[in-house]
């Protein structure tokens, strides 16, 4: 799909936007750069666009914020479109006495047609133009900084948008809604006859109900932990700068904090070892291995299991006639079936078999044990060494009389303990399943396996197995289906602005290490996220954004607000040379200081638009679209009206 | 239920589809290549599998109904006594 800018009017609206209209043309210029100094209305502009292409809901103050003067009691703003080449106008007409707006579309239909209420656009580009997409699309550069904020999102939303991978997440949803219907149909047919059925649809529910809430709980710690995470650094940083200004006292504190963070790597280490061990008891004495030994020896004793398989009961009263020679008439057979249950099932054989296997091959290792839990306690006693020794060298400095560093200090604690309450509750939530009945109350494992079984009494209790079953093999062929899709399109994403950031920054090695919600650089991972200036963000920016793009079923045209002004001349003229061919429309909204390496890139560009718009001195709003206006304009100097071919 | 779902949707937001405006777009390869590798070693038949794919393809145009969603879940081989 195809979406093109025809051009845009504005008329009565605040910032110099009295009555402007802006066309680039038939076909649309592939490149058009509106100089606009501040306070033409560029911001307003850019606001406007983003409005009408998600339906934006204006608010009272909103609309006001618009008015330009107490008499003018409306305005409007169009934005014409080619999608597909049919064209399509959005416009908002603003009512400034009552405070509202109105939107409306304008487009050729083989039926009807004409100006129609609200925004109509067609429903792929209606779903996918949210607001967090919308500015990617119009893009006011205030998303290069957040483009590569661990905090945010948008760039793995905008992979998924754009390649449209939640249509897979729809398809998995309608087969579900059907499975949810045929399970209500069955409850209501058969409700009368079985009260059951609605109570294990609530205990369903519940369980449902209770998993949802501890991943809300689950995500909202996570949250926090990384803000705390990021507080934590922030007063470590400061305490090292401070500290620092004693060089001796400087190399000390690193050393120290390095051998703490040791400590704690090695305790991990050894506690995790630790679990394994124990998770089989025979490791742990030599007693507890002889108890096992002497239960596997009954078992063998007993000929267990393979004398008391309930199958063998099974397929006895099936018989005609009994293993001691006598026959089996009904009644031994029905009597054979009803005692079957208490012998042991092939499941249950099979955990009894792997357990022998286990207490046979099974070997005490209590001399490991032991040496992990010295380990433990030497790591932890290396630790706490370390971290006593780093909070004397704080507090030596800061009884020197800094007191950033006592603030800094008594913030860190701080910090930290909500840290270690968030871990404690995160661990109890994401960890193995805990003891008790309730446990499904307060850990996500177990809450899951609680919904399961409760799902699963309730789809036996409906009659729906079958189609429960077939319904999660389609759901999870889609899910694993969504994320490999995605994984390869992130990859292939990566890969691609890192080419473009070896271009365009050729002389640091910045590049995007992994794509995880939002781009993380390869000197965030390292811990040096202040290394990145603005202009490096904005290339790490404009590089994922071509190679979003790119490789897109859809064309959308890329609208930027100064789109080089934080950039040295270099960068401008590699953004320059690289951006213009990987978007197939952009309307570039630059200032006089952009012209030089960035503008003038474009000058030779056959059917490229320049455009200028200035206020004059009586305040109307002015605009040229001739090259040399564009190159001479400066905002002290008004352009010779005649000569410059204006428009008001 | 037997409504192609775009032409649904479009009701449902007061709008009809023009004849003259074709918005439909082939599957992703990323899409398609990520299908073809799970399904792969899933045991389900070649005709299943390919009805998926087919599945997956008409709803990313959006060219498939509820009902096509439903006849594929119910072609499904499972096992009835498997445990969860």
């Amino acid at each position: 799909m195809q979406v093109l800018i025809r051009g845009w009017s504005c008329r009565d609206l605040r910032g110099g936007l009295r009555n402007l209209s802006v066309d680039l043309g038939t076909p649309p210029a592939r490149w058009t750069l509106v100089q606009m100094p501040n306070g033409t209305g560029k911001t307003t502009t850019m606001q406007l666009l983003t409005a009408v292409l998600t339906a934006h809901d204006w608010t009272v103050d909103e609309v006001q914020a618009l008015r330009p003067t107490v008499a003018t009691t409306s305005g409007g703003f169009e934005l014409r479109l080619l999608v597909d080449n049919q064209p399509l106008s959005l416009a908002v007409e603003f009512d400034f006495v009552a405070g509202t707006a109105e939107y409306s579309t304008t487009r050729v239909r083989a039926l009807g047609g004409g100006k129609e209420p609200g925004i109509l656009l067609p429903d792929l580009l209606r779903a996918m133009l949210t607001k967090d997409f919308a500015r990617l699309v119009v893009f006011d550069g205030e998303l290069a900084r957040h483009i590569r904020d661990l905090k945010r999102n948008e760039a793995a939303l905008a992979i998924q948008r754009l390649y449209r991978l939640e249509l897979i997440d729809t398809l998995s949803q309608t087969a579900e809604r059907y499975l949810e219907s045929e399970k209500l149909r069955a409850l209501s047919s058969r409700a009368k006859t079985n009260a059951g059925l609605k109570k294990k649809q609530a205990l369903r529910d519940e369980a449902e109900y209770q998993l949802g809430q501890l991943l809300v709980e689950r995500e909202d710690l996570d949250r926090q932990r990384d803000k705390h995470f990021e507080d934590r650094a922030r007063f470590e940083g400061l305490i090292t700068t401070r500290v620092g200004v004693d060089s001796k006292r400087k190399a000390l504190l690193e050393s120290k904090r390095a051998d703490e963070q040791t400590a704690v790597a090695d305790t991990r280490a050894a506690s995790q070892r630790l679990l394994e061990l124990l998770r089989t008891p025979a490791t742990v004495h030599e007693r507890v291995l002889a108890r096992l030994r002497a239960l596997g020896g009954k078992l063998d004793q007993l000929k267990l299991p393979q004398t008391m398989s309930q199958e063998f009961f099974h397929e006895l009263a099936d018989q005609d006639v009994c293993v001691c020679g006598r026959p089996i008439s009904a009644t031994e057979h029905d009597a054979i079936l009803a005692r079957a249950p208490h012998y042991l099932a092939e499941n249950q054989i099979a955990i009894i078999n792997a357990m022998k296997s286990a207490i046979r091959t099974a070997t005490a290792e209590h001399d490991e044990l032991q040496r992990l839990a010295d380990a433990i306690n030497v790591a932890d006693r290396r630790r706490r060494l370390a971290a006593e020794a780093v909070q004397a060298l704080v507090e030596d400095a800061a009884a020197e009389g800094d007191l950033a560093i006592a603030k800094a200090q008594s913030d860190l604690m701080r910090v930290a303990n909500l840290l270690a309450a968030i871990e404690s509750r995160l661990e109890v939530l994401s960890g193995p399943i805990p003891a008790g009945a309730d446990a499904w109350k307060r850990n996500i494992k177990a809450a899951q396996a609680e919904f399961e079984a409760r799902k699963r009494a309730l789809d036996d209790a409906t009659e729906t197995r079958r189609l429960a079953l077939q319904t999660a093999w389609l759901t999870d062929v889609l899910h694993r289906v969504r994320a490999r899709a995605e994984a390869r399109l992130t990859e292939d994403i990566r890969a691609r602005t890192n080419q473009k950031l070896i271009r365009l920054i050729p002389s640091e090695s910045i590049e995007v290490a992994r794509i995880d919600g939002a781009l993380v650089l390869s000197s965030d991972e390292g811990g040096a996220r202040g290394g990145v200036s603005e202009g490096q963000s904005l290339a790490v920016a404009y590089a994922f954004l071509t190679s979003l793009f790119e490789a897109a079923s859809y064309q959308l045209p890329f609208v930027v607000d100064s789109p080089a002004v934080s950039l040295d001349v270099r960068v401008r003229r590699e953004v320059a040379s690289l951006v213009p061919d990987l978007f197939h429309q952009m309307i570039m909204f630059v200032i006089s200081s952009e012209r030089e390496g960035f503008a003038d890139g474009f000058y030779a560009k056959p059917g490229a638009r320049f455009i200028t718009v200035w206020r004059n001195q009586a305040g109307e709003v002015n605009m040229s679209q001739d090259l040399a206006v564009f190159k001479a304009f400066h905002t002290d100097v008004e352009p010779d009206a005649e000569s410059a071919g204006v428009k008001s | 239920m037997t409504e192609p779902r775009g032409l649904l949707n479009s009701r449902l937001h007061g709008e009809s589809l023009t004849p003259n405006l074709d918005l439909t777009m082939p599957l992703d390869p990323a899409v398609r290549d990520a299908l073809d590798d799970v399904l792969r070693d899933e045991p389900q038949s070649d005709e299943l599998k390919s009805r998926v794919r087919q599945l997956v393809s008409n709803w990313f145009d959006h060219n498939s109904t509820d009902d096509d969603v439903i006849r594929v879940v119910r072609q499904v081989r499972v096992n009835i006594e498997q445990d969860d």
